[in-house]
């Protein structure tokens, strides 16, 4: 299984990282992107099983990274890891074709029970 | 005649986040035991206080919120965040003077902070910038800074790690 951590914070790709393990999910190949543009190459590039992004990031944005990839007909599940967490963005995440959002903070059981039907 | 009852017209204030939502905030990213109590000494920005000011814009990028770390709490809090030993926050403590990874993880904890303003009804705000000790200040956010109300002046000590203060001020 190969995921794609898409976030401009090392740190937060650090613990994103970090809490897949802790959550149980082992021996995952990730890839990483600090934006939405360069998540676009890497999903073309890297063809990941599941893209873990972040909203607000500078160049492209999760949302749009997001938008991008279904409008070139790619349907890479892909969920959001970030601080939006109001239902509003949930439901623009959901429209947008998005399998779920974890909201800043987070724990490995948040990931376990996300994940668990995905990975 | 029926009586007419004012209701409130336009968005909600931008919120002081409740000390039990920065505390849970900080024990999210952290994974640490975390004490807070309201009522401390306001954090000073600019020059060498070697605070940390995340910035917060809404929609029209109009500033509607600070939250101001001190040296200490930006130590301790990015260094809980990334794993790295409360040794290296206490060097950085010491010399007053904070690491780029310090600055980097604690700039993270700021872009979370952005959370605990987005309420139902109040607008939504995001972390536009971080501006470190070395940076200059903007007149408009020194004077917000300084502001008495409505803001919020915190004691949090993270455990292992160590006691720093946070100042929050919104309009």
């Amino acid at each position: 299984m190969k995921v794609l951590v898409c976030d401009d914070s090392r740190v937060m790709r650090q613990i994103v990282v970090r809490t897949l393990r802790q959550a149980g999910f082992e021996g995952l190949d990730i890839v990483e992107a600090t934006n939405g543009a360069e998540g676009l190459d890497v999903v073309a590039s890297e063809q990941p099983d599941l893209v873990l992004s972040d909203w607000n990031m500078p160049e492209l944005t999760g949302i749009d990274f997001l938008t991008h990839l279904r409008a070139r007909g790619d349907a890479t599940p892909f969920g959001f890891v970030t601080s939006e967490g109001s239902s509003e963005m949930r439901d623009r995440a959901a429209a947008a074709g998005a399998l779920f959002l974890i909201a800043k903070p987070f724990d490995a059981d948040t990931f376990a029970d996300t994940l668990a039907g995905v990975l | 005649m029926s009586l007419v009852l004012n209701r409130p017209t336009g968005p909600a204030p931008v919120p002081v986040p409740h000390l039990k939502a920065v505390k849970d905030l900080f024990e999210g990213l952290t994974g640490r035991d975390v004490e807070i109590a309201s009522g401390a000494d306001p954090v000073a920005v600019g020059g060498a206080s070697g605070s940390l000011v995340g910035l917060y814009v809404d929609a029209s990028m109009e500033t509607r919120a600070l939250v101001m770390f001190d040296v200490a709490l930006a130590a301790y809090s990015g260094a809980a965040l990334g794993l790295l030993p409360p040794g290296a926050a206490q060097d950085a403590v010491d010399a007053g003077a904070l690491t780029e990874t310090l600055v980097e993880n604690c700039s993270e904890v700021l872009n979370v902070f952005a959370s605990l303003f987005n309420v139902p009804n109040a607008p939504h705000l995001k972390l536009y910038s971080v501006i470190g000790p070395d940076d200059e200040l903007r007149a408009d956010v020194r004077e917000l800074a300084v502001r008495a109300a409505p803001r919020d002046d915190i004691a949090l000590e993270i455990a292992r790690y160590g006691r720093g203060r946070l100042s929050v001020v919104v309009r």
